[in-house]
This record gives C-alpha cells, sequence and structure tokens, in this order.
C-alpha cells in the first residue's frame, strides 16, 4: 500500500478549539489536567487531501505504539502462569496454566482492531465469510477440552481474598500452609510486579474513534458510502450498522453479497482513508497533549514485558 | 457451535477407548456453546457484565462468544432471537437490556476476553485476561471504551 503523508492541518487551528492549553508547557507539575481536559476534542477537524486507503490496507494508527499487544499480554500470563504452578505445587496443587501458541506469543495485535475497526475490510474474507469472523485469524478459536473446575481448597489457594467469594482471610491455611495474600494469584502479580497502568493509551484509542463519527467530514463519507452501498441493494447507514445485522452460525448469500458491496463501496468512496486520516489527527492531538503520561505506562509496562519474557525463558 | 460438539464427541470417545480417567469433574461436557447464559462464578467460566462501576449492580454472566448482545444465539425462534438482560436479582440495572448498558466486567473464565464497541466485533475492544491473572489490565475492572458501549464479546478458547 502506497501511503504518502496528507496534508496537515494546521495545528494552531487546531489547538484554538481545544479546551487545555496548546503549546504550554506542563503546568505547576502539581495539578494534573481533569480527563476530560486531557481527552478533548475539536469536532470541527477537517482534514485536507486525505490519503486514499484501500480498506484491506490500514495504516497502522498512531496510537499502536503504545496500545499493549496482544502478544505482551499473552507473555505476562505465560510468566504469570509458570510462577502460579510453582506456588500452587507447593500447596500439592498440579496447576495447569495457560499456554499461549508461539503465534499469540509473537502477535502485534491491538485493540485498535485495525482489521475490524471500520468494519469489514478484505473483499476475500467478506465473499467466503460476510460478516462472520473467519475461521482462521483473528485468534482463530479452536474449541478447548472442557477445563475441570478447581476444588474449593484449590481455588482458595489459587486466588485467595482477591475474589472475595472464596471467603479467604488473612492467615488461613490449607495443606497447613499459609495462603499468600491474594493467594498464587497475588503471589505471581508480586514476583512479577505487576502495577495499575493509567491506560492512557486505550482512552485517546477510543476517545478518537468515538468522536471521529461526529465529525463532519467523516460522516460525509460515511454518508457516501451508505449511498454506494444503496446504490448495490443493500440498506446500511455505516459498515458498523452493517454488522448490527449478521445474524446465524454462516453467512447467508445475502449477507455475502452485502459484505462484498461494503469492501467495495469502502474502497470507492475512500471511506477508509477519510476516516483514518481523521483519527489519526485526533489522536497525534492527544498523544502530544498526553506524552508524559502515556511514556509513563509505556516504560513500566516495556518492563514487565521483559521480566516476563525471561520469566519464561527461565523455564 | 458445530465443531464443538464433534470435537466433545471426539473426546468422550478417546477417553472411552483410552481407559484414562480425566482428573477433576467432568471433562469436554462442561463447556456450553456460545452465548449461553451461565451462573456467575468460576464454575460457569463466564464473562460476568454488570450494570454499575466496580462490579456492583445487577450482573449477567454469558459464555463464549456474542455477535450481537440484542440477539441471544442460544433462545431464538420464529421471531428473532431474544435480547441478553441483566439478571432479576434485586439489585441496581435489573431486567435492563445488556447492549450500550454495562460499566463494568469480570472475567471468571480462564480465557482472556473481548468487549467490542460495535456488534459483530467491530470497532475498538476491552480486553481482560483470564481469572486471576493480570497484565495490561486486570481480570475484572470498569470497563473504558465500551462504558455504556458494550456490543460484542469473544472468548478466545486459545489463551
Amino acid at each position: 500500500m502506497k501511503y504518502s503523508k496528507f496534508t496537515r492541518v494546521s495545528s494552531a487551528l487546531v489547538c484554538a478549539v481545544l479546551l487545555a492549553g496548546c503549546g504550554a508547557s506542563d503546568d505547576d507539575g502539581g495539578n494534573p489536567r481533569s480527563e476530560e481536559e486531557a481527552l478533548a476534542v475539536s469536532d470541527g477537524l477537517t482534514v485536507a487531501d486525505p490519503a486514499v486507503v484501500a480498506a484491506s490496507d490500514i495504516p497502522v494508527f498512531p496510537i499502536e505504539k503504545y496500545l499493549p499487544k496482544v502478544g505482551e499480554d499473552a507473555r505476562i500470563a505465560a510468566a504469570s502462569g509458570e510462577l502460579i504452578r510453582e506456588c500452587m505445587a507447593g500447596f500439592g496443587f498440579t496447576y495447569e496454566p495457560p499456554a499461549p501458541s508461539q503465534e499469540t506469543l509473537d502477535s502485534g495485535e491491538n485493540g485498535a482492531n485495525r482489521a475490524r475497526r471500520y468494519g469489514v475490510s478484505s473483499a476475500a474474507s467478506a465473499a467466503v465469510n460476510g460478516f462472520h469472523l473467519p475461521k482462521d485469524g483473528l485468534g482463530g478459536q479452536q474449541p478447548p477440552p472442557g477445563i475441570p473446575p478447581m476444588s474449593e481448597a484449590e481455588n482458595k489457594v489459587f486466588i485467595g481474598d482477591q475474589d472475595p467469594a472464596t471467603g479467604v482471610a488473612p492467615g488461613d491455611k490449607v495443606a497447613g500452609k499459609e495462603i499468600p495474600p491474594g493467594g498464587c494469584s497475588g503471589e505471581a502479580q508480586r514476583r512479577l510486579k505487576i502495577e495499575p497502568r493509567q491506560r492512557m493509551a486505550e482512552k485517546i484509542n477510543n476517545v478518537s474513534f468515538a468522536r471521529s463519527q461526529e465529525n463532519a467530514q467523516v460522516k460525509k463519507a460515511l454518508q457516501e458510502w451508505s449511498a454506494c452501498m444503496g446504490r448495490a441493494g443493500h440498506t446500511y447507514k455505516t459498515p458498523l450498522d452493517a454488522l448490527d445485522r449478521l445474524t446465524g452460525e454462516t453467512p447467508s448469500p445475502a449477507e455475502l453479497s452485502a459484505a462484498k458491496a461494503d469492501v467495495k463501496c469502502k474502497d470507492s468512496v475512500n471511506l477508509v482513508g477519510v476516516w483514518f486520516a481523521v483519527e489519526s489527527e485526533i489522536q497525534e492531538t492527544l498523544i502530544a497533549r498526553n506524552e508524559e503520561v502515556l511514556a509513563q505506562d509505556g516504560t513500566s509496562f516495556d518492563a514487565l514485558v521483559r521480566r516476563a519474557s525471561e520469566e519464561i525463558a527461565k523455564s | 457451535m458445530k465443531s464443538l460438539r464433534s470435537l466433545k464427541s471426539l473426546l468422550i470417545a478417546a477417553v472411552a477407548a483410552c481407559g484414562f480417567v480425566l482428573t477433576g469433574a467432568m471433562p469436554a461436557s462442561a463447556l456450553p456453546p456460545d452465548g449461553t447464559q451461565v451462573t456467575c462464578g468460576t464454575a460457569g467460566q463466564g464473562l460476568g457484565l454488570y450494570y454499575n462501576s466496580n462490579n456492583a449492580g445487577s450482573k449477567r454472566c454469558i459464555f463464549g462468544d456474542v455477535h450481537n448482545y440484542d440477539a441471544n444465539p442460544t433462545n431464538c425462534s420464529s421471531q428473532g432471537c431474544a435480547r441478553y438482560a441483566f439478571e432479576l436479582d434485586g439489585r441496581n440495572g435489573q431486567g435492563t437490556y445488556l447492549k450500550n448498558n454495562a460499566a463494568s466486567a469480570y472475567n471468571y473464565s480462564a480465557y482472556v476476553v473481548r468487549i467490542y464497541y460495535n456488534s459483530g466485533w467491530g470497532g475498538t475492544w476491552d480486553s481482560f485476561p483470564g481469572y486471576g491473572y493480570q497484565g495490561s489490565a486486570k481480570w475484572y475492572g470498569n470497563l473504558n471504551g465500551t462504558y455504556n458501549n458494550n456490543a460484542s464479546q469473544r472468548m478466545l478458547y486459545e489463551t
């Protein structure tokens, strides 16, 4: 996909209508912005000459640099699982942790959901799956064997007092051994030094998606898409509306036809190009405004992923 | 799901053939079809959605994939499929339709789950790891982008 840099709207214009001060350095340092200020978005944003983008070739969003990846979370889970297994064994339980495939451990997918953010994106997939999920890819579902539920004692050791439903109190023992705070789950969190994140990247990802749909330029492109679909004999306001209508286990011929038209119309009106351009602009503004929080989250999460990878390498 | 049932039969046959006894309680037959409403709690292996933040208010626990919270695939008639709603449990929001009305989630399953902004797994997603796990998020918490904007869900069996 040949993606050329599009002409950016003047950031001064964008700044003029934002609530938070633009170009102002971090204020007194002791007063964080309210979340509302941190995520304020101008409605009047317009991108001149958005690049032409095929639905199947949507570029990486600016915010994806900061979003946790599926593979990173899988590594943390695998590492946690090993630590939990060790801890559970100390109580005489044989705990089998999740074992993500190498594909999952390497996955760069994230909550931007590029493959389906704007609905279906691949003509080839649409022709076979309609609006249904492809059988392969998108985390290809292999139905698992049933997981035998844990016994009450095992669950107490596993989760401890993190789940009030277990009724575990500090000092409680199983097999003569004191349950660690938070159970073996809590133990793994401590050993990997897992801490809550501020999740600013997720917020920006969501705000740009939501607010872009109120943007005049995006709305116009959606109208053009809808008109194109109408000419093909399908009535949908937006490609996300079309996903609402998916029914049954397998796609009907009508659904296949609609999904193919969806992708074709996206390309013929450059819906993805326009939408991506507006979202990118919103994201870049929000990223610049919240750089410090994003960096904090990023640094600590990267360090956690490294610790998890080291732990996995040990076993 | 067709493939799930045939795998189940295969597994049961294999178990019988080997004379091998699986540890724990019930084996493969324990897993219900996508969209089944289950008891909230680890035994149900469901994803719990709550009407209020911080896992308060009325709840609803569902196993597996749901393409649209307004269409329960396990409860369909010629009229269409029933809409999921929060349990009638005397709590805040009871009986309200589930779609676009959930504020928090609790993952009781062993699997990574995703809640999507749009039906058909479109839009952005909020992800939660399996019960007892924490990564970029904990296995429970307030919804982020899908706060009162929850339209579909996936349960990722593989991991």
